[in-house]
């Protein structure tokens, strides 16, 4: 009999959810069986997306009936795609819109779940981050002859970063976004890591007020009930 | 494990070398990373990327602020690695 060995992080996720009666967000290849409709008609979405479309789908059924298994098993499939996914629970305290920060914790919860392939499990914001400004370092650095570590690096970056998403500037907050991507990453190559932390703290959409986040950063804005959606887009 | 160490760019052993061996790699890990004009954060995951390719799992916790060999794996790349 084919035996199939389960590393201790899944089996441990898996254990964990099932006693307490949730779905498992890793390891849901080992126990999924069924329902190969269904995600045929997502995996058929994700080839949509990669083609540069976009995908709306409403999925009822009754309690207990496999909705949310579901939902993590499409999750799995599209990281296995190399996609990004940000999932968030819908609930009182949570919602699409909300003046008492109803909105925003949508934000953050999506934010904290931001998921890729090799973090399944959330908190990926950063690695994106790196990897999106580690794309610019690598051009900037060739097109301009730099040794790996030369001072120049930081300067010629940070412009790069704030030319490149000068088109953002169109957008409401697009300045302020670019500003603390620039500051992330200046504060990074320079070991600010206050400076680095408070970058994060204000993409994650944890600043709860405009004073706070001006202390660390050149912004007048931050993330709130009223801004979160323009910045998700 | 073994085939998976030998898989490794000279980079990512480094890296790998530095997460085994240090408490708090962090540092060595952003000198390993400019040296080779990429990210710390991008060098962890393309360990775990080669980890889930090979051995379907990966081998860095990257959820903690210091990113460490899950438990699971820490003799078995010490042995490779001696």
């Amino acid at each position: 009999m084919l035996s199939v060995k389960i590393s201790r992080r899944e089996s441990g996720a898996l254990m964990n959810s099932l006693t307490a009666g949730v779905v498992p967000r890793i390891g849901l290849r080992h126990i999924a069986v069924g329902r190969q409709n269904e995600v045929n008609a997502f995996l058929h979405d994700l080839a949509t997306i990669e083609d540069g479309g976009a995908s709306f789908r409403l999925v009822s059924g009754q309690y207990g009936s496999g909705k949310s298994f579901l939902l993590q098993m499409i999750r799995n499939n599209a990281m296995e795609r190399n996609f990004v996914v940000a999932d968030a629970d819908l609930s009182p305290e949570r919602r699409l819109t909300g003046t008492k920060d109803q909105g925003l914790a949508t934000y953050r919860e999506l934010m904290q779940h931001l998921s890729t392939f090799t973090r399944p499990e959330g908190s990926a914001l950063e690695s994106i981050l790196q990897k999106w400004i580690s794309y610019l370092q690598t051009s900037i650095t060739k097109a301009r002859g730099f040794r790996p570590g030369a001072p120049e690096i930081v300067d010629a970056v940070s412009v790069e970063i704030s030319e490149v998403l000068i088109d953002l500037s169109g957008m409401v907050y697009g300045f302020a976004f670019s500003s603390v991507i620039e500051a992330y990453w200046r504060g990074m190559k320079t070991g600010n890591e206050n400076l680095k932390q408070a970058s994060l703290r204000w993409l994650r959409g944890e600043f709860t007020t405009k004073t706070e986040a001006r202390q660390y950063l050149s912004v007048d804005c931050i993330i709130d009930d009223q801004s979160w959606y323009e910045f998700l887009k | 494990m073994k085939n998976f160490v030998d898989a490794l760019v000279p980079v990512q052993q480094k890296a790998l070398y530095v997460l085994i061996t240090s408490e708090n790699p962090q540092s060595d890990l952003e000198r390993i990373a400019e040296e080779e004009l990429t990210m710390p954060q991008l060098l962890l995951d393309d360990i775990n990327d080669l980890a889930l390719q090979l051995m379907g799992d990966i081998i860095v916790d990257v959820t903690d602020q210091k990113p460490h060999i899950l438990d699971e794996y820490i003799d078995l790349l010490k042995q490779s690695v001696a």
